[in-house]
């Protein structure tokens, strides 16, 4: 009996497209960034903050967000960590290898902010999906009031592209790490991003009702974070969440990543705070 | 809809039947209908009228399922069993790709679309409703699975009337049965000549047409038009099975599922045994799993498309663990998914009504109890 679920052919999302790895960046321990492209035509466009499916020959895939600028046409870029035996085939890749991947998938930041104060607040590995939209917010600076990231880490050797916040600080984008305790020689924020968020708009004077965020990291320190900033008078609607969860086909068809309502690789993974604050507060849901 | 194009009723007896098996077998590549197997009515390929569960009927409850001998000639005196449609459209192993390593480079062969056209016989309106809900959500929208529209769009449905639902059935009141009203070829209502009770050739019933095709194949079996007498009986009939239920979906099912903190989800946890029978047998769980698999050789890698169930830990798994580690949290997934989100994901509720998951739950639980404990306010069901 012939009963095949065969992809479609030609459709990114369902066709596997093989790639080449190019170049493999050590970041923070137990992270790698691989660059790649296709080995036929350029990469795809994607809006920042989309997702691909990355997969690893003979063994899964994962979904991983797009880290490079959605302008470069060379290359694409994702930011792995090593968790599992995917993510682990993933990040033991050397240039000249060939993997898979099937994308762009899900919702994109929205960027449309224009004159209002873009607050970025990332917890760990969370900075990796915001890291296109911080380079599409430098590359029109000029349509914002201010952009400014807050970062945090369990330790200052996990802060994430620690060596690209200078470029950013000196094209117009305020960065400020924090991380979780104290350590000898850092003159750097120290606590918890929802509580240093609290005290860079203090100090920076920022006004938070005309703040719009970007928040990723983990559940943990998204929803204290959100909280904080619509106690401070952000509206909830402009609060945007990155949310993952266990996403297998990309193309809303498995059920794997369902909050709620929401089929987080078609609805998602970006969603606006009000439209899981309730999923976000109730354990397990 | 298909039923703005029905026609007849022509009159229809078992003979007949023998009749439209073999000219089905004849069109397609496979006929499927129920067959009594290992004391459970299956849906399995069937070489002729014969095959059919013959004078059989079922027992269902929560938890409970049997097969009893009538004597009746009747081919279709029974509830739902196990199957539905889904295991055709949607099946349970599917193939996706073969990869090989080949020149430093990976060569992807996408399966072939599926060409295997089949014929089923006694789908009952809750599995026609079922197969519009499954198709949505496999179909609807960009990227849909091409391979789930090719088995749908080959599949040749004879529908049958439930004049024997099952006391587990409750699809009068989800609105999707129990008399087939739209997306089938041809619709059977079967039952018993009311003076000669017991002899297989008194079998005798109605088929109508809800497509083009399925009234060819009534042209082919040259039946003649039903009697007034004949109608009257089969109206009779139907009337006396929707007064058999005795299950409901209530009304507010899809708000009192909505209520995250209720003591009566710690309290179906504790019964739950997570063992994902319900959504094996339910019609319209559609979540699915990628297996894949790497040959002995290193060369080449297989992937399927497998079942999968929001009742193991490993379906929310995320990089440090499960997201729904409970199995409190697991059922309240399920049921809050089937009747309450699935409204926000789909435009409608994912229960059709067929009251599969209330039989085969090797823990008796009853979505229609649940809910309606739900229901009650908090402080008094705990």
């Amino acid at each position: 009996m012939n009963s095949a679920g065969g992809p479609t052919t030609g459709d990114p999302l369902l066709v596997p497209q093989v790639h080449e790895v190019t170049d493999v960046i050590d970041e923070i321990p137990e992270v790698v960034t691989i660059r790649c492209r296709p080995e036929r035509g350029p990469p795809f466009d994607f809006v920042p903050g989309q997702a691909s499916m990355v997969g690893a020959f003979g063994i899964g895939e994962a979904a991983i967000s797009i880290s490079s600028p959605a302008g470069e046409s060379r290359f694409h870029e994702y930011t792995i960590r090593r968790a599992g035996a995917i993510t682990s085939a993933l990040t033991r890749m050397r240039p000249g290898d060939r993997f898979w991947v099937r994308g762009p998938f899900g919702t994109g930041w929205d960027l449309d902010l224009d004159g209002r104060d873009v607050l970025l607040a990332a917890g760990g590995i969370g900075l990796a999906p915001l890291r296109s939209a911080l380079y599409a917010l430098e590359r029109q600076r000029e349509r914002y009031a201010g952009v400014t990231l807050v970062v945090g880490a369990r330790a200052s050797r996990s802060l994430l592209y620690g060596h690209e916040y200078e470029w950013w600080r000196e094209h117009g984008i305020a960065v400020f790490e924090t991380i979780d305790r104290p350590e000898p020689d850092w003159t750097r924020r120290v606590g918890f991003v929802p509580d240093a968020l609290g005290a860079v708009i203090d100090e920076l004077g920022i006004d938070a009702p005309n703040t719009s965020a970007l928040i990723c990291g983990p559940d943990e320190m998204m929803r204290p974070t959100a909280e904080r900033l619509a106690e401070l008078g952000t509206p909830p609607a402009r609060i945007q969440l990155m949310l993952e969860r266990n996403m297998q086909c990309g193309n809303a068809r498995c059920g794997h990543c369902q909050l709620g309502g929401l089929l987080l690789c078609r609805d998602g993974p970006v969603v606006r705070y009000p439209a899981v604050a309730g999923a976000l507060a109730t354990a397990e849901w | 809809m298909t039923g703005d194009l029905a026609t007849g009723a022509w009159a229809f007896t078992a003979r007949d039947l023998h009749r439209l098996i073999a000219l089905l077998a004849e069109e397609f590549d496979e006929v499927i209908g129920p067959v009594a197997v290992d004391g459970v009515i299956r849906m399995r390929p069937i070489g002729d009228a014969g095959d059919l569960p013959t004078g059989i009927t079922d027992e269902q409850e929560a938890g409970t399922y049997r097969l009893q001998t009538t004597g009746s000639g009747l081919h279709f005196s029974y509830g739902p069993g196990p199957d539905s449609l889904k295991a055709i459209v949607h099946p349970p192993r599917s193939p996706v790709w073969t990869m090989r390593r080949s020149d430093g480079t990976i060569v992807v062969d996408p399966a072939d679309p599926p060409t295997t056209t089949r014929a089923v016989i006694g789908v009952r309106a809750c599995d026609l409703a079922a197969l519009d809900v499954l198709g949505r959500t496999q179909t609807d929208g960009p990227h849909a699975d091409g391979g789930f529209a090719d088995r749908r769009d080959d599949l040749f449905l004879v529908a049958v009337d439930c004049t024997h639902p099952a006391p587990t059935c409750l699809c009068p009141s989800t609105g999707d049965g129990p008399v087939a009203e739209h997306g089938y070829d041809l619709a059977i209502t079967e039952f018993v000549h009311p003076h000669r009770v017991f002899t297989r050739h008194t079998v005798h019933g109605l088929v109508r047409a809800g497509t083009g095709r399925g009234r060819a194949v009534v042209e082919r079996l040259h039946l003649a038009p039903a009697t007034p007498q004949l109608s009257a009986q089969r109206r009779a009939e139907l009337y006396e099975s929707r007064h058999r239920f005795v299950r409901e979906m209530p009304d507010d099912a899809a708000s009192v599922v909505m209520q995250p903190d209720h003591p009566r989800w710690q309290e179906v946890g504790e019964r739950c045994l997570t063992c994902g029978n319900c959504t094996a047998v339910c019609p319209t769980c559609f979540c699915t799993d990628m297996e894949d698999r790497l040959d002995p050789d290193g060369v080449t890698a297989t992937r399927t498309k497998v079942w999968d169930t929001c009742f193991s830990t490993e379906f929310s798994h995320l990089g440090d663990g499960p997201h729904r580690a409970s199995p409190m949290s697991r059922y309240r997934h399920w049921l809050t998914h089937k009747v309450g989100t699935w409204h926000d994901q789909f435009d409608e509720s994912g229960c059709v009504g067929c009251g599969r998951c209330i039989t085969w739950c090797p823990a008796g639980i009853d979505l229609t109890a649940e809910l309606e404990a739900l229901g009650r306010p908090a402080e008094v069901v705990a």
